[in-house]
């Protein structure tokens, strides 16, 4: 419509002029003629050729945030040519494939010769996931609004988000020793659920809590405990990916990465399992720190969601049979065990055997 | 019902969301924006086309100014528009354009005698020009006072340059008019190009670069001032969803800078490979030019009312048509173009039309013979005439000439005397040929007029002889009805000469002459109405000597002035007149009792035109007679106008406020005490939305209140919110409560006062 507008609004002066023209044969409405048969040209070429040499960049921050913080996401056209455009429409999709949401829009922003136009988006997300920017295509009209010319660009840029840390989860550590006597025995050698199968000297990478200090001090030299775990005496904690209307994933696992930061900072030794349906299979990590906190919800925003409350709960007890404990943080009343700590009202962790 | 506020608000809260779970915080930016980089982008584009335009107009012309001055004055008041425009303040906005009017109305007031002068000169340098082009052999100039065009020009185009910028960078910031950027520059280009004058390049690229650059912001329509505030448009929804970019002055800046450099490129290849003095060799006038030249012309030498001239004749004859026209507008153009040798001092009568019956509304023609057959004499003359635009259908002969068959012959196988042709005529001088037998059709006088004439005979107290009572007859004309080129048309049911001596009692030749026929009638005198043109001496001074002809060839025998020379005098239409043959003593003879014009000049639009912008002012060096200046009593006038003006813009500027005022004080004061709560309360929320937009976001009545009074009692506050609430939804409340709401509200309004700066609340004070 706005180039049919343009269209006649450019025939109309163009006839004008002509008119002009003809009636004054003047050297002055000639040029004006001239330069209005050569304008639509010359527009049409710039347009062509900005279409050719425009490119299409994302910018966001390079740390991982949090549901529920401000972060600014840029989009930046980068113009090669010395032509500068008014009209460049970008096709933009923003999508959460963990949240399995999607929206589209379009951004309308100048394109400026030889330079870089950026259009800051200040987002907030209240979902978790990654959020996923990317543009598809981007629509350059000419200087006259004559004519469009479409370029597919394959642009875009990934935003993962965490859930906040700070979580009022409080596990209830009482439920814990009541009901899991190794535990506690694990607890009074030092929280720790690991046998030391032999001592050696310390080599890089090693992590610092293995470091056996009264030994290290005799041999003057740093002495590393070797551990093996024993599964009977590992904190097994199982996160269930369900989803529901009201998206209680977010909640599922903010509690599980609150529960998990508890347990990690009270250098309780944790393993998260959860239930794949990709893989059809109960997948597992262990948690020694924050950074493998991180990984595992980012390998978790892979995974898809299931719609049964208490399936990877189900599948994990088969496996581990009637001798296997476990934390299952799932919504709540999907379990039947002794809640350890709730969140929000809507999600439990309980002990499950 | 009066919530409407706090849904509004919260309507404006409501955040986009891109996707679910995913909305935007703050809205979209480009980073930060320099409105002043903007405003004066939009000033070098205004700049462009203003000065593109008035610099091209006045080359056109070749005339002379000081190009660095008017460029100057041009980028000035550019920015000085643009930047104020660009502020987004009214206040800011009005207060700097009464200053520049107030700066305006001084400046004109100083330079009053330059502007004037500048604009004659421009006029004078467009007649100049027309000239040329007509190859007229000279147009009427206004008079300059000052010489120096160069200056009076430049002056000019300075006051007509601010007009231009100030509406062009309103069409410009509000709109991105193409139109009116295209309206205020291209037609005035009409006016020379009319003349086949072209503008230099340099203005030529300056004003094309201007409007390409103005067609290309507009065709994308972006750049344009009211959105100002916000860097990005939201529209649609959902998928629909749209953010467009508002403007941006980088972005203007380069499509500038595109603009020259495309004009640039296309006009300087175009001088290249076809160049102007190729194209004007080439020149064609198109038929719908030629077709309206004449109009042109016509304008140029006598105004705007040429177009309305409603003679259907041509050179000023009417072919004894009576009381048509409302006055006699000459247009100065050669009707006549004659050679022969003067040989008297008085004036050359060339007789082209007869009329002999009178109708009431016009003369019927005469079937006898033009002249009296002459005798051949002693004294012979030769005058050729040459139609050069005078009316095809009469001869235009002297009198005593001898019409023979070859002259006849000629008139009738053209079908009447065509323009571009010449006669000859041998005519006789104090010829002594008589008439035998006179028509009692010269005596005649329609009833209708016998009561009249015959009263204005005795009230004229006309008698004696024949040249007595011409000589009473045009001494009373002379002294009892004036002449005048307007003496307004006769009513169609009313008789031409009846209306002349009894109603109207002004008239020009065709009045006094049918007029006098009837009364020499009335006396016993056969007379005749005749019209033609009436060539004086003085006219005939005026001439140019035509040497390659013999004087033996035109002229053989004794004459008044002796022997002369034979001269080429040109006759225009302010010569065609009406008069009176009288038949005495055998002969038809002149009786002329049209009396002089006591109008000072006859007076064409441009006169008008001058007249109104000037006054007599004498004896300051005008080189013309049209005096330029404006008088004193004018200056009156004007600065009683502006003083009116003045007035009625405080007058209505107060009123609106008392207006505002009133209407504002009587919501709240009305019997239902809870509407007036309400209305009160509305006056608030108005008052803070003003004076902080902020307050806009408040979500409810709480966070409203709060921001009213910041520091007040939260529980009273919360208290107050609840009752608005409850007012706003259902208006039902304790009378009590309402008396409690009010003093509580009242208490608001001083404390928002208190955290008002002065000068905001006097402003305020105009606005709410």
């Amino acid at each position: 419509m706005k180039h049919t507008v343009n269209f006649v609004r450019y025939c109309f002066y163009f006839i004008l002029n002509l008119l002009m023209l003809l009636f004054l044969h003047g050297y002055f409405n000639l040029l004006i003629l001239i330069c209005m048969v050569v304008l639509p040209m010359v527009s049409a070429i710039v347009a062509w050729q900005v279409s050719k040499h425009v490119e299409i960049s994302f910018a966001g921050p390079k740390e991982n945030m949090h549901v529920g913080d401000v972060c600014f996401l840029r989009i930046q056209v980068h113009n090669h040519t010395i032509y500068p455009i008014v009209n460049g429409v970008i096709h933009v999709k923003v999508s959460n494939g963990f949240a399995g949401v999607s929206g589209e829009h379009t951004l309308n922003t100048p394109i400026y010769g030889k330079g870089t136009a950026e259009v800051t988006y200040p987002i907030e997300n209240q979902n978790l996931g990654i959020i996923k920017l990317e543009a598809d295509a981007l629509v350059i009209t000419d200087w006259l609004g004559l004519f469009s010319f479409h370029k597919k660009v394959e642009s875009f840029t990934e935003l993962v988000l965490l859930p906040f840390s700070s979580l009022e989860v409080e596990p209830d550590l009482s439920a814990v020793e009541s009901g899991m006597t190794e535990l506690e025995e694990s607890k009074k050698k030092g929280s720790d659920f690991s046998e030391v199968q032999e001592v050696r000297e310390y080599q890089p990478g090693d992590k610092l809590q293995n470091i056996h200090w009264k030994l290290s001090a005799k041999k003057d030299a740093l002495m590393v405990k070797e551990r093996v775990s024993l599964s009977s005496s590992q904190m097994l904690m199982l996160v269930e990916l369900y989803q529901d209307e009201s998206m209680i994933i977010n909640d599922i696992l903010s509690a599980a990465y609150g529960a998990a930061t508890f347990f990690v900072k009270n250098q309780i030794p944790l393993t998260i399992k959860w239930w794949s349906i990709r893989e059809n299979d109960i997948k597992s990590m262990s948690i020694d720190n924050i950074g493998d906190l991180n990984t595992w919800i980012e390998y978790v925003y892979y995974e898809a969601l299931y719609q049964d409350a208490g399936l990877g709960a189900e599948m994990l007890s088969v496996i581990l049979g009637e001798q296997g404990r476990f934390l299952a943080v799932g919504s709540k009343d999907s379990h039947k065990g002794d809640i350890l700590f709730a969140y929000k009202e809507v999600v439990e962790g309980c002990i499950l055997s | 019902m009066h919530f409407k506020l706090g849904r509004k608000q919260k309507k404006e809260e409501q955040k986009i969301s891109l996707c679910p779970g995913v909305i935007l915080a703050e809205p979209v930016t480009m980073g930060k924006q320099n409105a002043v980089y903007d405003a004066v982008i939009r000033g070098v584009i205004e700049f462009l086309i203003v000065f593109g335009g008035i610099g091209g107009f006045l080359s056109c012309l070749e005339a002379p100014f000081l190009m660095p001055v008017l460029a100057c004055f041009c980028v000035l008041f550019a920015l000085f528009f643009s930047v104020l425009y660009a502020s987004g303040k009214i206040w800011v906005r009005d207060a700097g354009y009464i200053v520049f009017f107030l700066i305006f109305i001084l400046a004109i007031r100083v330079f009053l005698k330059h502007v004037n002068s500048g604009f004659y000169a421009i006029i004078n340098l467009i007649f100049g020009k027309a000239s040329d082009y007509f190859d007229m052999p000279a147009v009427r100039e206004f008079a300059e006072y000052y010489t120096n065009r160069s200056l009076t020009i430049t002056i000019f185009a300075v006051f007509l340059a601010s007009v231009c910028m100030i509406v062009l960078n309103i069409y410009l910031s509000v709109y991105m008019s193409i139109w009116m950027a295209s309206i205020m520059t291209i037609p005035i280009f009409m006016i020379p190009l009319f003349f086949q004058l072209e503008p230099d390049s340099f203005y030529l690229i300056l004003l094309f670069a201007g409007l390409v650059a103005v067609m290309i912001m507009k065709a994308n329509g972006h750049c344009v001032a009211r959105k100002e505030r916000q860097q990005f448009v939201v529209k649609g929804k959902q998928k629909n969803l749209r953010f467009d970019y508002c403007k941006s002055g980088k972005l203007m800046g380069q499509i500038v800078l595109s603009a020259v450099a495309f004009v640039l490129i296309i006009v300087s290849l175009c001088n290249v490979l076809y160049p102007k003095e190729g194209y004007a060799y080439r020149y064609k006038k198109s038929s719908p030019k030629a077709y309206i030249e004449d109009h042109v012309e016509n304008l140029i030498l006598v105004g705007v009312e040429s177009l309305f001239i409603r003679y259907h004749n041509t050179g000023g004859m009417s072919a004894g048509e009576l009381g048509g026209v409302a006055e006699v507008v000459s247009d100065y153009q050669t009707d006549l173009s004659i050679v022969f040798a003067p040989y008297t001092y008085d004036t050359m009568y060339l007789k082209a039309y007869t009329g002999k019956e009178y109708l009431g509304d016009m003369w019927l023609d005469d079937d006898s013979e033009m002249f009296t057959q002459p005798v051949s004499g002693k004294t012979k003359g030769v005058m050729r005439v040459y139609n050069v635009g005078a009316d095809n259908r009469f001869l235009y002969a002297p009198y005593d000439t001898d019409l023979t068959d070859e002259v006849m012959e000629k008139y009738y196988m053209a079908d009447g005397f065509p323009s571009g042709e010449g006669m000859e005529y041998t005519y006789y001088p104090y010829n002594e040929a008589r008439v035998t037998s006179v028509d009692d059709g010269y005596l005649y006088v329609p009833e209708e007029n016998q009561e009249i004439i015959q009263t204005f005979c005795e009230e004229a107290k006309l008698g004696g002889t024949e040249e007595e009572i011409i000589a009473q007859l045009a001494q009373y004309f002379e002294e009892n009805i004036p002449y005048t080129i307007r003496p307004g048309a006769t009513p169609h049911d009313e008789d031409f000469v009846n209306f002349f001596l009894t109603e109207n009692k002004k008239g020009f030749c065709v009045h006094f002459a049918s007029a006098a026929v009837l009364i020499f009638r009335q006396m016993g005198i056969p007379a005749r109405y005749v019209e033609g043109y009436a060539v004086p001496y003085s006219t005939v001074m005026e001439g140019t000597l035509a040497d390659v002809f013999d004087y033996e060839d035109f002229f053989e025998g004794e004459s008044e002035l002796g022997r002369t020379a034979v001269v080429g005098v040109d006759i225009n239409d302010s010569l065609a007149h009406a008069w009176v043959e009288v038949l005495i003593d055998g002969k038809w003879q002149v009786a002329e009792v049209t009396p002089p014009s006591n109008e000072e000049e006859i007076e064409d639009f441009w006169s008008i035109f001058g007249d109104w912008m000037s006054d007599n002012m004498e004896g300051e060096g005008q080189a013309g007679g049209m005096g330029l200046a404006i008088s004193t009593d004018q200056i009156k006038g004007l600065w009683l106008i502006l003083f009116g003006v003045i007035i009625g813009g405080v007058v209505l500027f107060f009123g609106r406020i008392v207006f505002v005022k009133c209407r504002r004080i009587i919501s709240y004061h009305t019997n239902n005490k809870s509407e007036n709560v309400v209305a009160y309360y509305r006056y608030l929320c108005n008052y803070m939305r003003a004076i902080k937009p902020e307050f806009c976001y408040a979500g409810n009545h709480l966070e409203q209140i709060q921001m009213m009074e910041p520091d007040g009692n939260v529980a009273v506050q919360a208290q107050l919110a609840k009752h608005m609430e409850q007012l706003s939804y259902s208006g039902m409340i304790a009378e009590m409560d309402l008396e409690q709401i009010m003093r509580l509200l009242k208490g608001l309004r001083k404390a928002i006062r208190r955290q008002t700066k002065l000068i905001t609340r006097v402003y305020m004070f105009g606005k709410i």
